[in-house]
């Protein structure tokens, strides 16, 4: 274990992997701080400049942008009331108001403190978690795999907002596209529509390219928002020494609250920060602070965001199922780097793993150096327009599609699903859902069919054996949780109107 | 989201899953397993009933939809207009290269997004479509299609 420990923190210490990481940084809190550019657009976009890169050199590059993107998301929620990542809008409530008092600068020294802390916990908390999870994970045969991945698939439950027929539809596409091609068991093609072109199936990178990256574009060109004012005067960037006291709860609660939300598939950084702000202020003495500008609110909602980041890292390291709609493309730029996540990824890969595991907390305090130097740049970074940036996004995604195989057919699939993905936006469809069926359908369908194969087509083999039925009872609690939340949340919403 | 988008999602999604279900009638059944026509049958026959699930509830629904959100003239234009583009770019890419294909691209992209300032627009396509290629064949070794005769 220590060799492995030393081996990887020798890896990660290599200087060009912290260079990498230093670009994998800046460029993260970039894409976190500017609205509309989100975490896993970022992370599909910077998956090109990796192709040629060893894996562990890759998989650093790639989360130190997780990472720092959660951070940078603050940024524009501070400065612009514009939460640049989703899990930034509750940092927006307190850090907003802070801005308007001309504490910008103290606002953004809080969330990257708490972010910095959030960060270093939950990779603590993934650095003990990861490895027992994927040992109790060796034991699992196909049926318990198959359970898992459904487990894995109710997700889509909690990541369809309001709409769960929506929300499934997206995920059944998503499947739909992990099929069509060539049959992994016999060979021959199916669903191609006798269209060739189809035989080679979907990519998992020009499909992500375009419904996130491509369709975003297409969905800023509709809304053209206006330049909006940036609070250009940050005012004083330390905290004094009472003001890092006021911190310490806020970080505690954030960490806690932050590190189980991730571990549990399914949730994520928008439901960790709400949650941590509301138990904060619950429980504190000044209530009457929260959403007028409290330090602490900033505080607890960022660290609870990045405490997410390591415990979502748990499932998808240790089972190969993401905890989160980002974890879920974490999880794809994965495999398309030559990392297969899961149990044997701990004895098979050590070397990545270790490196990873080193690298996560250099990359802590990486985020804390090149937050410190981007929020003195903040207000600048936040003025590049969308009639700039979003053509650049566009030739990245051209680029990111043609270089996967050099072949244009990927760029065209590429500009098609950006399109596809603009029109379902448009009817309410969510994204996130079509990611984790593309996932997740090879692992069910492989999963299945072995264990129909063992039981000679006895279904009832999911049921008898323990592990399968204790993660199919957990995927159908989850489902009825989220239904339950949506029926609440919709009766709420009548009983409003 | 309108009653009518909900409807016409829900034909759409449907349609895609009957035909998508009816192209595995010819694939056989294995006696033991999945075979090749197993899974995706399944997962066609739960598109069509979230399609018609989507439909029958759209049709039901006495909620008060949003009102239809009119589609601004200026932005259909533009978006075909980009989609015409990108048709263009797919059938030109290996043809022209690179650099002589993305720079338009880039150009009439950052028109359509509403910076007339022709001259930096020009300047700003041709300096990030060349900045692009030199940064991923150079660096990252990347080949990217150039023109020849």
């Amino acid at each position: 274990m220590i060799s492995y420990w030393l081996e990887g923190l020798k890896t990660a210490l290599i200087p060009s992997n912290l260079l990498i990481m230093l670009i994998g940084a800046a460029s993260g809190i970039v894409v976190g701080a500017l609205p509309g550019v989100t975490s896993s657009m970022g992370i599909i976009l910077l998956l090109p400049f990796t192709y040629y890169m060893k894996p562990e050199t890759a998989l650093l590059m790639l989360t130190s942008m997780y990472c720092a993107s959660m951070f940078g998301g603050s940024i524009s929620a501070i400065l612009l009331r514009t939460p640049g990542t989703p899990s930034a809008a509750a940092t927006a409530m307190d850090g907003y108001p802070l801005a308007q008092q001309g504490k910008a600068g103290k606002a953004i020294s809080a969330a990257l403190i708490g972010s910095f802390f959030g960060g270093l916990a939950s990779g603590i908390c993934m650095v003990f978690l990861a490895p027992l999870l994927a040992k109790f994970a060796l034991k699992f045969g196909p049926p318990e795999y198959f359970a898992l991945a459904v487990f894995g698939l109710t997700i889509i439950a909690s990541v369809s907002g309001k709409d769960l027929v929506k929300g499934l539809i997206a995920g059944l596409i998503g499947l739909l596209l992990s099929v069509i091609g060539i049959d992994n068991v016999t060979g021959s093609q199916r669903l191609t529509l006798g269209i060739d072109a189809l035989a080679n199936g979907f990519d998992f990178l020009p499909v992500m390219i375009g419904v996130f990256a491509v369709s975003e574009v297409l969905d800023k060109l509709e809304k053209r928002t206006p330049p909006v004012q940036t609070t250009t005067s940050l005012g004083q960037l330390f905290l004094s020494w009472e003001e890092m006291k006021s911190l310490v709860v806020p970080i505690i609660v954030g960490i806690i609250i932050g590190t189980l939300i991730g571990v549990l598939p399914g949730t994520g950084g928008t439901i960790a920060t709400f949650l941590a702000y509301n138990e904060l202020k619950r429980w504190s003495k000044n209530k009457e602070k929260f959403g007028q500008g409290a330090l602490e609110g900033v505080a607890v909602c960022e660290t609870a965001n990045n405490a997410v980041t390591g415990g979502a890292m748990v499932p998808t390291l240790s089972l190969g199922v993401p905890g989160d709609a980002v974890t879920a493309v974490m999880l794809g730029a994965f495999v398309l780097i030559g990392i297969r996540p899961g149990p044997l990824l701990f004895t098979q890969q050590p070397r990545v793993v270790y490196s990873f595991f080193a690298g996560w907390f250099i990359i802590q305090f990486m985020m804390l150096a090149m937050g410190f130097v981007s929020s003195i740049l903040a207000p600048n970074i936040l003025k590049i327009k969308d009639e700039v940036l979003m053509p650049i996004v566009l030739a990245l995604c051209i680029i990111g599609s043609f270089s996967l195989r050099n072949s244009v057919y990927d760029v065209a699939v590429a500009l098609c699903f950006g399109v596809l993905g603009y029109l379902m936006r448009k009817a309410g469809f969510p994204m996130p859902p079509l990611v984790l069926g593309m996932i997740l359908g090879p692992m069910a369908e492989q999963n299945l069919n072995r264990t129909l194969l063992i039981a000679k087509n006895d279904w009832t083999i999911l049921f008898r054996r323990p592990i399968s039925l204790t993660l199919l009872l957990a995927a159908f609690v989850s489902v009825t949780l989220s239904l339950l939340g949506t029926y609440r949340s919709s009766k709420k919403e009548a009983a409003r109107s | 989201m309108s009653k009518r988008s909900d409807v016409l999602s829900g034909t759409i999604v449907s349609l895609v899953g009957l035909i998508f279900l009816l192209s595995t009638i010819g694939m056989r059944k294995p006696r033991i397993g999945l075979g090749s026509a197993g899974f995706p049958r399944l997962v066609t026959a739960c598109l069509i009933i979230c399609g018609v699930l989507l439909i029958v509830r759209a049709s039901l629904s006495k909620k008060e939809y949003a009102a239809r959100s009119r589609t601004d003239s200026r932005f259909a234009f533009s978006l075909v207009g980009l989609i015409a583009s990108f048709i263009l770019y797919i059938y030109l890419f290996k043809k022209l290269g690179f650099i002589l294909t993305t720079g338009p691209l880039l150009f009439f992209a950052m028109y359509v997004f509403g910076s007339k300032k022709i001259l930096l627009n020009v300047v700003l396509s041709v300096v990030t479509s060349i900045a692009i290629y030199y940064v991923f064949t150079i660096i990252f070794k990347i080949p990217l299609p150039r023109f020849s005769l």
